[in-house]
């Protein structure tokens, strides 16, 4: 009898491992990945990136929002069209990223009451209508401008509360997948994964998470698709992921790990 | 605020504030008629005291400090809960509020209260009215509690409902008379003036007609009647009151012939409940307590042959009499 039991009891311990992980085989062998040629293309890339270093000089023509940042003002606060089509393409992210509403409003909706929001659908569709970031990704020196700002992010460790998230989610975001080519991709895979597993991370890295997603799901990387694709759902902080029936999660923080390791199979595959 | 960012960069490279926000189920919770409300349970990590107080200034500023903090920004709870459940550890996601008016725990009013429930039906939150006109308590998503005027917070105001907790008349459904006197309240009641009538030809009188409370008490007549309690000129609970007469019936019983120096010689008449039974007597005494339908006796000695005694129980309802029974015994 007592046999019995502990029979059971090692089947249900397997079948919720087996459950609990989109696909447990395929971790292990993703975490013995980083073969030499591995290092070596992610290198190469990291290269490439490195050569967007300070592109931006110091931005003079960004917009200087009021302060303090009140309700009656931004009602009222308009950026001219030819302010924003005259500006520089530092200055147009500047404007962007400094807007004080960051944080508040965005990414993600702060004072919103359910936690069940769909956060992504929602900051693309603030985006569609955002006149500055429309404007940011005609510029031919877009993608030179936000890798440049991405690296002083993760080299300097910079953080700025409301706005490394947007800026993050900026890159994440539809507008943003629709212009890179796949070298740009990529590169923002790249930068993305060295800072998500930055030893010295201290901050969140649910918005680091939604670029590696962006990417693969942008290169149609099937893989990742048929794995935990379909277990994506979005919440109020982005995607989250549908692993537990007991817990729900908003964001991507408490899947990192999942994410990291299928963005390196994504990369290797790339080499 | 870009200082109010600075200073919160450098807060973030000394210590890890990465809000890992995880949900489970909790509870559950109930509206006041008994309806299960499916809320959260957060078992995450909240923000940091430093993001609190920012997420606090900011908010503060936005509104030009026309807004009063209440309490500190939390994933832990959110404006439907503390709204209509008063909770400050669940989350409660729409439309799950909607239970508390669906169900009748709540009914609508038209003009706001200290206390009554603020449905934005244009919007998805939830606040409650204070004592000041147009000023509302709540909590913002996960940031803070704020009091604040309707038209200072984040959400749509265009169409507001509010509600109160639907009155109900307490008090007894029979009434039985003589001597009945039933007090009957409001509860729940918000706040206006309480005026109570009765309906045509009903078998009470109420006394007083205003206020929260009024006492019911009977015309002498059975039949049903309906109280009605009023706000403001308005019927917000009624109450159906079925009045009857008590009565007694049968006999006294005990033996017709007792005997001197007899003790504890026992008498019963039937019981009721809620009445109450008087015994009186001339040459016995008590062997018992007297109050109850049973009691017992001793005769004395120095009786004469061939002499009575009248034993007499009065039964009351409320201090008032309903009848008596009677019983002549000998004593030999």
């Amino acid at each position: 009898m007592k046999k019995f039991f502990y029979l059971i009891l090692v089947v249900q311990l397997l079948t919720i491992a087996c459950n609990n992980t989109p696909n447990d085989d395929l971790i292990d062998d993703l975490t013995n990945n980083s073969s030499d040629a591995f290092e070596a293309f992610i290198e190469q890339q990291e290269a490439i990136i490195n050569s967007y270093e300070n592109i931006c000089p110091p931005v003079t023509d960004a917009i200087d929002y009021p302060e303090p940042w009140t309700v009656d003002i931004a009602k009222t606060f308009v950026i001219p069209d030819e302010t924003i089509n005259s500006m520089s393409t530092c200055g147009l992210l500047a404007t962007l990223l400094e807007h004080p509403e960051n944080g508040m409003f965005r990414p993600w909706c702060t004072y919103c009451s359910n936690s069940e929001l769909p956060g992504v659908t929602m900051l693309n569709d603030e985006l569609r209508e955002n006149k500055v970031a429309v404007e940011l990704f005609k510029r031919d020196d877009y993608f030179s401008v936000l890798a440049s700002k991405y690296l002083t992010i993760i080299e300097k460790k910079e953080y700025y509360y409301g706005q490394t998230e947007y800026f993050e989610m900026l890159l994440a975001s539809d507008m943003c997948m629709s212009m890179l080519n796949e070298n740009e991709k990529i590169q923002l895979m790249v930068m993305a994964l060295k800072k998500a597993t930055s030893k010295s991370e201290s901050i969140g890295v649910n918005e680091t998470c939604h670029i590696m997603v962006a990417v693969m799901q942008s290169c149609n990387y099937i893989l990742f698709k048929k794995d935990v694709g379909t277990k994506l759902r979005e919440t109020s902080m982005g995607y989250s992921m549908d692993i537990s029936d007991d817990i729900m999660y908003l964001g991507l923080n408490s899947h990192s790990d999942i994410i990291v390791k299928y963005a390196k199979k994504f990369l290797n595959e790339k080499m | 605020m870009k200082y109010t960012k600075y200073i919160f960069a450098v807060y973030m490279l000394l210590g890890s504030v990465n809000v890992i926000a995880q949900y489970q189920n909790g509870g559950p919770i109930y509206t006041p008629k008994f309806t299960q409300v499916n809320v959260l349970k957060f078992v995450g990590t909240d923000y940091t005291t430093q993001q609190k107080n920012d997420i606090k200034t900011e908010w503060m500023n936005y509104y030009n400090n026309r807004i009063t903090f209440e309490a500190e920004a939390t994933y832990k709870y959110n404006c439907h809960v503390w709204a209509w459940a008063g909770f400050n550890n669940y989350w409660m996601n729409a439309p799950e509020q909607a239970k508390y008016w669906n169900d009748g725990s709540y009914t609508e009013v038209t003009t706001p209260f200290d206390g009554a429930k603020v449905r934005y039906v244009s919007d998805d939150h939830s606040s409650v009215a204070t004592s000041t006109s147009d000023y509302f308590s709540s909590k913002w998503g996960p940031g803070p509690r704020f009091k604040h005027h309707k038209n200072d917070s984040p959400y749509t105001v265009t169409s507001l409902k509010y509600y109160a907790r639907v009155p109900y008349i307490s008090g007894l459904a029979n009434i039985k008379y003589p001597g009945s006197v039933t007090a009957y309240t409001l509860d729940n009641a918000r706040p206006g003036t309480i005026t109570w009538e009765k309906s045509a030809g009903s078998p009470f009188n109420i006394s007083p007609t205003t206020g929260s409370t009024t006492n019911v008490t009977q015309t002498g007549s059975s039949g049903t009647g309906t109280l009605t309690a009023k706000i403001n000129g308005v019927v917000v609970a009624t109450k159906t009151i079925t009045a009857s007469k008590i009565t007694i019936s049968g006999v006294m019983n005990g033996p017709d012939v007792v005997y001197k120096g007899q003790t504890g010689v026992s008498y019963w008449v039937p019981f009721e409940t809620d009445l109450t039974y008087n015994w009186e007597y001339g040459y016995f005494t008590l062997a018992s307590s007297n109050g109850f339908s049973s009691c017992s006796f001793n005769v004395p000695q120095s009786f004469g042959i061939g002499s009575e005694e009248v034993l007499r129980c009065v039964v009351k309802f409320n201090g008032a009499t309903v009848g008596a029974f009677y019983k002549h015994v000998e004593i030999y």
